[in-house]
């Protein structure tokens, strides 16, 4: 019974808490503890729910706060196999995780940090102006090896916007070298690719009758793999955040090329957002989108993290890539 | 069938919300309640109390506990939300001001949910408080309210609540019925009772039907050469779930299988930790997740039922 027990790898989780619902830490923690990690969470805030409810209660976690927590940590002793960093509301509290990440990361370099830069979505900006020089600062470090934007995040790093594959490989470009970031996944990508591109690039868990689309993008070692994803019709707050934390499982535990962690980890992302579907149907009895504001349509929308415990490990690939020459 | 026609045909999840410390690292309070109940099924909202690097076990900490306004806050976000639990679990609440704002919003959800409430009321152990003296009377106002189910109070707990020492096992089998007689709290279990000079500790509990008929048991548990941890609040969510999955069933049942998987996730932290620093003598940190496999255990204990 106890002799093939394996020690548990070590995260440090630096994301939102919320009491209810699962986004940030609440979406990282329990899949990543799942696949045998030990996470350690530093909440940046402690809130009722995610914003998306309209009202929000509790507080927000200062800067002060997290270098307190921090100094507390190194005061016991640590070593963390990885670290993931997810939402921060403001530019102090952004700085001081970027302090710490910085120093953890000059004491050990096999550390692998993943970083998500959350600053908004489809052209609209959920925090502060001044947390996107903030994130370009923590990024100089040259010391983020994976960030997960999305489109909207991308081209506030990088300064300019992605409309084609030209604008998008320059994108890609100046991230790895004017940040050094060794892997870059941009997720949901909305723009046309040329028509031999679109065919090349399948999922087998599309569905034939809809031609509706997105596509994200996976940078590493001078490739760029373009997948294209099937539309799902819903909204779900704390899809990325699950999904940086099961990359960053992936990447920490294999050695083979980063577009093979990025398909595997988007086929469990099909998964779970079907059962949430699924189980949202079977709940309130039609596909529901959450509305932004409305606590009722909310509660209902939330991804099904328990449900889809036996999801987080699978090792199927439901996408034919096509590398974006 | 595959995975995904399976997940779809399970019942949902039962929702449990559990009120208690969050430590960045380690395993004590919500981060040793959480993913046990999680790992078994359960959809657990989780109000973090205070957020500290670490349990007070490591000889220091830092970090912030929420305000008696910040929790009032985090109470009235819930009161908004009002989603229908099936439990709710209460542990460390740093003040008094804190823990009626607590007390409040959980009586709210019992009154419109009918949820099992289940109650450790933290208030020190060994002889030591290590609340404030005003968090007492907020728990017997708690306790009295015909909300709560199951309390957890430890052997100090239980003597300050009910005014009596404990030194022998029937002083323990008082103690319990005391405190049903007190508070009108149906269940109540007394975990790790040292009687002085015997080398094992005791388990206990005790039933009180409604036509007052007192069922009252305990285990004889042999003891763990190490000072653990986060066991006791591993213990209480491990009973919360076998408790509630199981209604007809005594809760005798669910105390020993609780107490079993218990012991198998301290064993297994005594080795990692002997493995670690060559001494397993205070184990700082459980071993939850490298024990997960064994967070299902069966009960490998008799109870024994206290004859007066």
């Amino acid at each position: 019974m106890l002799e093939d027990i394996l020690p548990a790898k070590k995260v440090l989780s630096i994301q939102s808490h919320v009491v209810h619902g699962y986004v940030g830490n609440r979406a990282a923690t329990f899949p990543m503890q799942c696949q045998g990690w030990d996470v350690d969470t530093l909440n940046t805030v402690n809130f009722s729910n995610h914003t998306g409810y309209g009202q929000v209660y509790g507080a927000k976690t200062t800067a002060g706060q997290l270098r307190d927590i921090y100094h507390g940590l190194k005061d016991i002793g640590f070593r963390y196999d990885a670290l993931l960093t997810g939402y921060i509301p403001g530019d102090e509290a952004v700085q001081a995780v970027g302090e710490i990440c910085v120093d953890i990361k000059r004491r050990d370099t096999e550390c692998i940090w993943l970083l998500d830069p959350v600053m908004g979505d489809e052209g609209q900006l959920y925090v502060e102006q001044s947390v996107i020089p903030a994130y370009k600062a923590i990024l100089r470090s040259g010391l983020v090896d994976i960030i997960t934007p999305n489109q909207f995040e991308a081209e506030l790093l990088v300064g300019f916007s992605i409309t084609d594959t030209a604008s998008l490989k320059r994108c890609l470009t100046y991230l790895h070298e004017e940040y050094n970031v060794r892997h870059v996944v941009i997720s949901s990508l909305a723009l046309e690719f040329p028509d031999e591109v679109q065919q090349r690039t399948t999922c087998d868990r599309a569905d034939p009758t809809s031609s509706k689309s997105i596509f994200a993008v996976a940078s590493s070692q001078g490739i760029v793999t373009l997948f294209k994803i099937p539309h799902i019709d819903s909204y779900f707050t704390g899809v990325g955040d699950l999904f940086s934390a099961l990359l960053l499982d992936r990447v920490a535990k294999h050695k083979r090329a980063f577009a093979e962690n990025v398909n595997e980890i988007l086929s469990v992302m099909l998964d779970v957002l079907h059962v949430t579907n699924r189980l949202v149907i079977r709940e309130v009895g039609e596909a529901l989108r959450g509305t932004i504001g409305s606590a009722e349509s909310m509660k209902h929308c939330e991804l099904r993290i328990i449900e889809c415990q036996q999801l987080y490990q699978a090792e199927e690939k439901y996408f034919l890539p096509c590398e974006l020459k | 069938m595959s995975q995904i026609d399976t997940i779809l045909t399970l019942p949902s999840p039962l929702k449990i919300l559990s009120i208690q410390s969050h430590v960045t690292h380690g395993y004590v309070g919500n981060k040793a309640a959480t993913f046990p109940l999680q790992f078994r099924g359960w959809d657990v909202d989780a109000l973090n109390t205070v957020q500290f690097s670490n349990h007070p076990g490591h000889g220091r900490f830092t970090g912030p506990k929420a305000s008696a306004d910040d929790i009032q806050q985090l109470a009235r976000g819930l009161q908004v939300l009002d989603v229908p639990y099936a439990a709710l679990l209460t542990g460390y609440v740093p003040d008094a001001a804190s823990l009626a704002a607590v007390g409040a919003v959980c009586a709210a959800l019992c009154r419109r949910h009918g949820s099992v409430w289940v109650v450790d009321p933290v208030l020190g152990d060994n002889g030591k408080l290590y609340v404030s003296r005003e968090v007492i009377p907020v728990y017997q106002t708690i306790l009295r309210s015909g909300h709560v189910t199951l309390a957890t109070p430890n052997q100090f707990e239980i003597e300050t609540l009910v005014g009596r020492e404990i030194s022998s096992l029937v002083h323990v089998a008082q103690a319990m019925r005391l405190f049903h007689e007190m508070y009108g709290v149906p269940h109540v279990v007394v975990t790790s009772i040292h009687i002085p000079g015997e080398n094992l500790i005791y388990s206990s509990g005790s039933s009180r039907a409604p036509d007052g008929t007192i069922t009252a048991f305990y285990y004889r548990i042999p003891l763990i050469d190490s000072v653990f941890s986060g066991s006791g609040d591993l213990l209480l969510a491990l009973l919360t779930d076998a408790f509630y999955r199981q209604p007809g069933a005594s809760l005798a049942e669910a105390l020993g299988e609780s107490l079993s998987v218990v012991e198998n996730v301290l064993l297994v932290s005594q080795r990692a930790e002997r493995e670690k620093l060559g001494s397993g003598r205070h184990v700082k940190d459980l071993r939850l997740i490298e024990a997960r496999g064994l967070l299902k255990g069966k009960c490998r204990y008799t109870p024994v039922e206290f004859n007066e």
